[in-house]
């Protein structure tokens, strides 16, 4: 999954974790995500959150189980360009949430090893 | 029963290389399937010597789609663009490997308009892999 995303920078809080990251529209998945008319995999967001976490975390981490994972609007990756990804957790149960502005691209609650 | 193949599957899903992530699909009828994928080390979800848990996903949703398209190829109508919108209680049990053959059963539950939810299951050689529910979002050519 090469060239998905890039990260521009990271907040830490008390209770919760920020990445903003940029959508790379060049990314060669988008020729076939789909030919004419690029639209973001929600799978590879989906990749993209267990990135931010294993890099949070300092490991590479597993999706063990997905209790629920949303898409609330389509991304184009021309027009959402820059994202935000808020992480909170209790223990090994993670909740993700993807905004662009103020717009809620997505919604994810898994549980972690 | 209708099989679909490597070469004949894109005319029931929409998704192109290098993000197709079946590689066949046999239609028992309007409400259930069976799909399969090679797992290969050049697969856009492949790392680290396995198929990411976001693969399984994909393939998931893409064979939920097939059963889906395969009704309107065979009214011949193409293959229709269409999202995940839901993942629900989807869990993972094990990384398929390079080689292995990941062969997955999918029933559709229920379906509201352009909204279809399936039930997925998925194994390698008899061995648990992944299961879950999916919706997929419907919306047009």
């Amino acid at each position: 999954m090469q060239n998905y995303f890039q990260i521009e920078g990271i907040t830490k809080n008390d209770d919760n974790v920020c990445y903003q990251i940029a959508l790379l529209s060049d990314c060669e998945v988008y020729e076939g995500h789909f030919p004419g008319h690029p639209v973001a995999p929600g799978a590879c967001s989906i990749e993209m959150i267990r990135r931010c976490i294993s890099m949070f975390l300092e490991r590479e981490v597993r999706f063990l189980k997905i209790y629920q994972c949303k898409f609330l609007s389509p991304v184009n990756p021309e027009i959402q360009k820059r994202i935000l990804l808020t992480l909170t957790w209790k223990q090994d149960i993670w909740k993700a949430v993807l905004m662009c502005d103020d717009l809620l691209l997505m919604r994810l609650k898994v549980a972690i090893r | 029963m209708t099989e679909y193949t490597k070469d004949t599957i894109e005319q029931l899903i929409p998704q192109r290389h290098p993000i197709v992530m079946i590689d066949g699909v046999s239609i028992l009828n309007a409400s259930s399937a069976i799909a399969t994928l090679n797992v290969e080390a050049d697969n856009w979800f492949f790392c680290d010597g396995a198929l990411l848990e976001a693969g399984l996903v994909e393939h998931a949703a893409q064979s939920a789609a097939a059963l889906l398209g395969a009704r309107d190829y065979s009214a011949g109508k193409p293959a229709q663009i269409g999202y995940i919108g839901e993942v629900k209680n989807f869990e993972v049990n094990k990384l398929p490997e390079s080689g292995e053959r990941i062969v997955t059963r999918i029933q559709l539950l229920a379906e509201v308009d352009a909204v279809s939810l399936v039930e997925v299951r998925s194994e390698v050689n008899g061995e648990y892999v992944c299961a879950g529910q999916i919706k997929v979002v419907i919306v047009g050519e």
